[in-house]
């Protein structure tokens, strides 16, 4: 067990590049004056936790314990916390914490501070890794607590934190979010499906573009898509052409931007999302004919983070989950991996994760 | 300017194709449903388009076009048909990369299936339009009275390219009578665009000979038509890249005749009554007065001239994509003809402006004589790290394929590459930037007329103009062969009034 602070915890930790997760106990800092330290009740399982846990970025450092997409209940807060109290829903997204005094801090766009600091996997400022939400607690700077509307049910909440939050900013800061406009989402995974339901929440008409027929009944009548697209079918991309103002591209495998362009209308906005890790090709002529643009977006501020889960308390948007206890973890990272899940895997912590007292 | 212009032209060449698209399914017995036939039978039937077709056979067997003018042109034509021309790659390998959520390419009869479907179109579009540039050409080169019936008495002198050897030479032919609504213009001078050279050599594929370019028109209104209330006789007046356009879709409401699908070019391309449309490398022009623009009194003619081409192309995305704030940092990648001018105008609104350039070879230049603040060469690794994440806005002028990578860490977060330049491939576009520094990449055709109009008062005022080498009507074919080579600082003018002789 590594000693460094003086509150134990327990979680889930992979030891190595194998991907695999087992028990790991470990310790947490001591409820900082401006800290709050809450039980952990629900983790989703974000793709990004199976990279992160396989090394596929290069940037894992072990023991590694995922999860940013964290709900639970406070149990204690420091002296100076004003935003929050004992027994009160919070939750926790991708960030810890930033410096608070540049610019992308000044304007509430911690996500982009050089210098924040993530959920798990990142050097704190006492030079510890900082552990994520597969575990019994999290401790975090109340600046960085995110409160959750009472109406939402927790566990279907929780990947709103960070699925929910690189959705709505982009169609925020883009403004892709008035009524009656035409939105295209590409991809109908974790991203795409909270998509979706935001993108319908804010008034507009929303397209589900996929490879597959597959999910179309599901994107209609489950999710509440007014279309669907495939986009191997060359007779619906034909009649699709020019049709929509912007697309939120959740898809992180190479794939064709020139078809998506096509899809846009004059001065049409092509949001990435997803990332993949080879460059994609970039057709120059849209964008000088048309003007369209291809923009990113990774996660959102905590002001805006806040605002988009009020948004989800007021319309009753949750993700569509497979709640799992914490043993099947594995086996969800297995099934994460071939995209076999509608749509977020949500590890019920408080319920399922105990201390293994051999360890 | 090839960068813009390579683009305006192939909009052009889509206006061709959707003019005669009505004559062509009537004439070729073509049957889109049919797979394999369409090219065979049209090579036959069509000798003239033999490099059209091997384009398209190139596409067919997914071996890279030829030349990226091809697929564009075949993207073009594909507009005008079914208004999806994006879905062509821009020459690249694997022209159907179908979108795929798990990586894995299309299975091969979907792929065919796409394919098969773009061929159909593009052979339907290709096909008008050549027959278009057939039957023009010949109507061209046999001059009657009842051809010329829809033309004008008036006689113009031209300096013109009759085929691909580029070679401009003066010959006799008319303008269209000045109508109701029409400035009839006296050329002074005429700058020379890097689409000039393209369009004479036929590097697109779709020149139809013989063209008179010229779209950097300065020169005296000789005569307005009797609705004309814009301008009079005497005034001095500019006429730059586009000639024409609907004068009734959202856009031309807009003011974004650029934009416009009917919007015609003001040389190699076809007016709205059919006739063809010839640049400022002549005597005089005759114009609709919406495409006029006023010039403005302290701007000189000759320097001021190429301001009608790369002036609007660097401002027009400057005001749309909001890159004027004062103070902000601006990056101009290339310092050619578009750089030197984006470079000026950055000054002018305020901007810190840095030239990017792979040799410190224009570095005083940049400094010293155009008013940059600061020069960036990109391959010194050591510059290049210091300048990560500095810039606000960049332009992007090179047309050359090149690597956005290094381009886009420049950028601050938040901001906004505009790519002016067209390469010939797809660029690499990482993802990791854009997502991790809500970056964005965007583009830009040339610019509305009143915006043009906007952007000289704006030059006017700033006493910008382009830095220019004055040349005579007959040192056009030498000023061509140094263009090719770049060897130009920045921009060839041709003094039309003073050296237009008849030949």
């Amino acid at each position: 067990m590594e000693k460094v602070h003086q509150k134990e915890a327990f979680g889930l930790a992979a030891k190595d590049n194998s991907g695999v997760l087992s028990p790991f106990r470990f310790t947490r800092r001591e409820t900082g004056e401006k800290d709050v330290r809450f039980k952990v009740l629900f983790c989703g399982i974000c793709h990004s936790d199976l990279h992160m846990v396989k090394n596929e970025w290069g940037m894992s450092t072990y023991p590694l314990v995922p999860g940013h997409e964290i709900v639970g209940v406070v149990t204690e807060v420091g002296a100076k916390v004003t935003k929050f109290k004992t027994g009160e829903k919070v939750g926790v997204g991708c960030l810890v914490s930033s410096c608070g005094s540049c610019d992308s801090c000044t304007e509430g766009m911690e996500n982009y501070c050089p210098k924040s600091i993530q959920t798990y996997g990142f050097k704190y400022y006492d030079d510890t890794i900082t552990y994520g939400g597969y575990s019994d607690h999290m401790v975090c700077d109340e600046g960085f607590i995110i409160r959750i509307p009472d109406n939402l049910p927790l566990d279907a909440a929780a990947p709103l934190l960070c699925a929910g939050i690189t959705v709505y900013s982009p169609m925020k800061y883009h403004g892709l979010d008035k009524p009656g406009m035409h939105i295209g989402v590409v991809g109908l995974g974790g991203l795409g499906h909270v998509g979706v339901k935001f993108a319908k929440a804010m008034g507009t008409k929303v397209t589900v573009i996929s490879t597959s027929e597959r999910k179309r009944d599901e994107a209609i009548n489950r999710l509440g898509a007014d279309a669907f697209l495939v986009s191997r079918d060359p007779k619906q991309i034909k009649d699709a052409m020019g049709t929509m103002d912007g697309i939120i591209d959740t898809v992180s495998a190479t794939h064709s931007l020139l078809l998506l362009l096509g899809l846009l209308k004059h001065k049409g906005k092509l949001v990435m999302v997803g990332a993949p890790e080879k460059p994609l090709e970039l057709p120059v002529m849209p964008l000088i004919f048309e003007r369209k643009m291809v923009m990113g977006s990774m996660i959102g501020g905590i002001k805006e983070t806040q605002e988009m889960i009020d948004m989800a308390g007021k319309h009753n948007i949750t993700a569509d989950i497979e709640l799992i206890s914490a043993d099947y973890v594995n086996t969800a990272m297995e099934r994460l991996e071939k995209a076999d899940v509608r749509y977020r895997f949500v590890i019920d912590v408080a319920n399922t994760l105990k201390p293994n007292p051999n360890l | 300017m090839a960068s813009f212009c390579r683009s305006a032209l192939m909009a052009g060449s889509r206006n061709l194709v959707s003019r005669s698209r009505t004559v062509t399914q009537k004439t070729l017995n073509l049957k889109p449903t049919t797979t394999s036939s369409p090219f065979a039978s049209m090579s036959q039937s069509i000798p003239r388009a033999s490099r059209v077709l091997s384009a398209l056979g190139s596409v067919e067997t997914m071996i890279p076009l030829h030349s990226a003018v091809a697929s564009a042109r075949l993207r073009s034509s594909i507009a005008a048909d079914s208004s999806c021309w994006s879905l062509l790659s821009q020459g690249l390998a694997t022209p159907f990369t179908i979108l795929s959520e798990t990586g894995a390419p299309a299975p091969e009869e979907l792929k065919d299936s796409l394919l098969e479907y773009h061929k159909i179109d593009a052979a339907k579009s290709l096909s008008n339009l050549f027959l278009q540039a057939e039957k023009t050409t010949k109507e061209d080169e046999k001059i009657t009275p009842e051809r010329c019936r829809n033309r004008a008495s008036e006689q113009s002198l031209w300096l013109g390219a009759r085929d691909k050897s580029g070679v401009l030479s003066p010959f006799h032919f008319s303008r269209r009578d000045n109508g109701e609504n029409d400035v009839t213009v006296k050329i002074l001078f005429c700058g020379v665009c890097h689409t000039d050279l393209h369009t004479i050599k036929n590097d697109w594929g779709y020149t139809y000979y013989p063209v008179v370019p010229g779209h950097e028109i300065v020169g005296i209104a000789t005569k307005v038509g009797k609705n004309v209330t814009k301008f009079k006789e005497g005034d001095r007046v500019g006429v730059g890249v586009i000639a024409g356009s609907c004068q009734s879709c959202e856009s031309c409401d807009q003011d974004l005749e650029n934009y416009c699908p009917q919007m015609s070019f003001t040389y190699n391309a076809i007016a709205s009554d059919g006739t063809k449309n010839y640049g400022g490398y002549s005597e005089n022009i005759v114009v609709d007065q919406r495409f006029v623009l006023r010039f403005p009194e302290n701007l000189p003619s000759d320097s001021g001239a190429p301001l009608l081409c790369a002036g609007i192309t660097v401002y027009s995305p400057m005001k749309y994509y909001g890159m004027t704030e004062a103070g902000k940092h601006l990056g101009v990648a290339g310092l050619g003809g578009l750089g030197h001018v984006a470079v000026k105008i950055g000054k002018a609104f305020g901007l810190k402006v840095t030239v990017i350039s792979s040799s410190s070879k224009k570095e005083e230049e940049a400094i010293n004589h155009l008013g940059a603040d600061s020069f960036l060469v990109t391959t010194d690794p050591q510059k290049m790290k210091a300048a990560i994440g500095t810039m606000d806005y960049i332009i992007d002028t090179i047309s050359a394929v090149h690597a956005l990578y290094p381009l886009l860490g420049l950028l601050k977060v938040n901001g906004k590459l505009i790519a002016l330049g067209l390469p010939e491939k797809p660029l690499e576009l990482p993802m990791f930037p854009l997502v991790l520094g809500r970056k964005m990449v965007g583009g830009s055709d040339v610019g509305g007329l009143k915006e043009t109009q906007e952007m000289l008062d704006f030059c006017a005022k700033h006493n910008i103009t382009a830095d220019i080498e004055l040349i005579k009507m007959d040192e056009i074919n030498s000023a061509m062969e140094r263009l090719a080579k770049s060897d130009v600082r920045y921009r060839f003018v041709i003094d039309v009034a003073n050296s237009l002789s008849p030949p």
